[in-house]
């Protein structure tokens, strides 16, 4: 005599000893079976021919915990992978973004390009690349990384564009065509590429959002180098000068003599020319360009495909 | 019949379009894609299973387990927020593909 719960245990027993010990997909499975079953007898099959036909229609059991193992591991391996690697490649890039913010590069007034820097960029540059590849399936991490990225190649970039003008233009305007300025092109054509992908791919709020941020601040820095320096005059010497008189204090003395002395070594002959401005303000408002030209690229997709849409649901 | 390959690449999407119209169970997941493709796509129906475990883990869709008419258990599933998303994505992607064929096959239509 067949018995059908007798026969559904043993089906269990089974998928048990085919490896599918989870009690929740084992349950849904023999909820699935059971419901399988029911249609099958109602159609006039006897209990035994519905429950082979069920058990063959849900598939065999190795092939069935192959499928889940594949869901289980890939989990379990993705997470530690993500995990360990965005916490090295954190711990990287925090390091050389540190390394570049602190470690006596603005701090002292040798802006110049070293080994140590160039180590700083590329370790910033690798890390970001790892991240990136780590946290492309994770929303949360990606639109944070993608923000770091922007600061960095923002920060990259600004350092680029200062070296060069300090190196150039500190003073007066003069340009030299040496390995300092090698150094400087390179940082500046390293953080655009870096910022033409990192537009690309920040379609994500939040890093549209800092990404916004940085090119607004380039692109006002960029206004503000425009205008050409003002070179003191005779009349603010003058101004200076005559701020000290025979009432004023030994300390406003000194204090005087300093600031025209301040004023003297950093007095321009000339304004740098309009080009060089120019273009330094350029390089400075491309990334908003880039910003522009990829929002634009990602709204026009988008409208292309709404419209697609529409004239499909519409024939 | 459709080729093993189409119908793997459009399970996902059409779990989630069928979980956008509310929540559903495995069994009649299958039963709604046998009824709306006119028996053409079939699914090996305990394969429905992994691929829903794994559209949970990706944080797409929510379980819960419920009781039937009948009182059996079932397990229920519903759309999550990013799931939507992932519908909309992934319906973009059919749409162009749809899209394409259609201008590509349009004047053997005519």
């Amino acid at each position: 005599m067949f018995n059908l719960d007798q026969k559904i245990s043993e089906w269990r027993r089974q998928m048990l000893a085919a490896g599918i010990k989870t009690p929740a997909p084992l349950e849904e499975l023999e909820i699935h079976l059971r419901e399988e079953i029911e249609p099958h007898i109602k159609s006039g099959l006897n209990e035994a021919e519905a429950f082979q036909a069920a058990v063959e229609k849900i598939g065999q059991a190795h092939l069935l915990q192959k499928e889940f193992k594949k869901v289980e591991k890939d989990h379990k391996i993705i997470r530690a992978i993500t995990f360990l690697g965005w916490l090295a490649a954190s711990c990287i890039s925090l390091d050389c973004i540190l390394g570049l913010v602190l470690n006596g590069r603005f701090g002292g007034i040798p802006l110049k390009w070293n080994p140590g820097l160039i180590a700083d960029i590329l370790g910033v540059l690798l890390a970001a690349t790892a991240i990136w590849f780590l946290a492309k399936d994770h929303k949360i991490i990606r639109a944070i990384m993608l923000g770091i990225g922007w600061l960095a190649a923002g920060n990259i970039l600004l350092y680029g564009v200062v070296g060069w003008d300090f190196d150039w233009n500190f003073f007066n305007f003069s340009p030299k065509w040496n390995r300092g300025f090698i150094y400087d092109m390179l940082g500046i054509l390293v953080s655009l590429a870096a910022i033409w992908f990192l537009a690309k791919a920040s379609r994500d709020k939040t890093s549209r959002a800092v990404s916004l941020l940085v090119c607004v601040l380039l692109a006002a820095g960029a206004v503000s180098g425009l205008p050409s320096e003002k070179i003191p005059t005779a009349e603010r010497e003058q101004a200076l000068v005559s701020k000290i008189g025979p009432q004023s204090t030994t300390g406003q003395v000194i204090g005087g003599i300093v600031e025209i002395q301040i004023v003297r070594a950093f007095s321009r002959s000339e304004p740098s020319p309009l080009w060089f401005r120019g273009g330094v303000a350029l390089l400075l408002c491309v990334p908003s360009v880039f910003w522009v030209w990829w929002t634009w690229r990602d709204l026009a997709r988008k409208r292309r495909v709404t419209h697609g849409d529409q004239l499909i649901l519409s024939n | 019949m459709l080729s093993k390959e189409l119908v793997a690449a459009s399970t996902e999407p059409v779990i989630l379009s069928l979980l956008s119209e509310g929540e559903s169970y495995g069994y009649a997941l299958i039963q709604e894609v046998k009824r709306l493709s006119g028996d053409k796509i079939e699914w090996s129906d305990g394969m429905i299973y992994p691929v829903l475990h794994r559209m949970e883990d990706e944080g797409w869709i929510a379980s819960r387990w419920g009781q039937a008419e009948n009182g059996r258990k079932r397990k229920y599933y519903s759309l999550k927020k990013d799931g939507k998303k992932a519908l909309e994505r992934q319906r973009e992607q059919w749409v162009t593909v749809s899209g394409v064929f259609k201008q590509l096959w349009k004047e053997q239509y005519v």
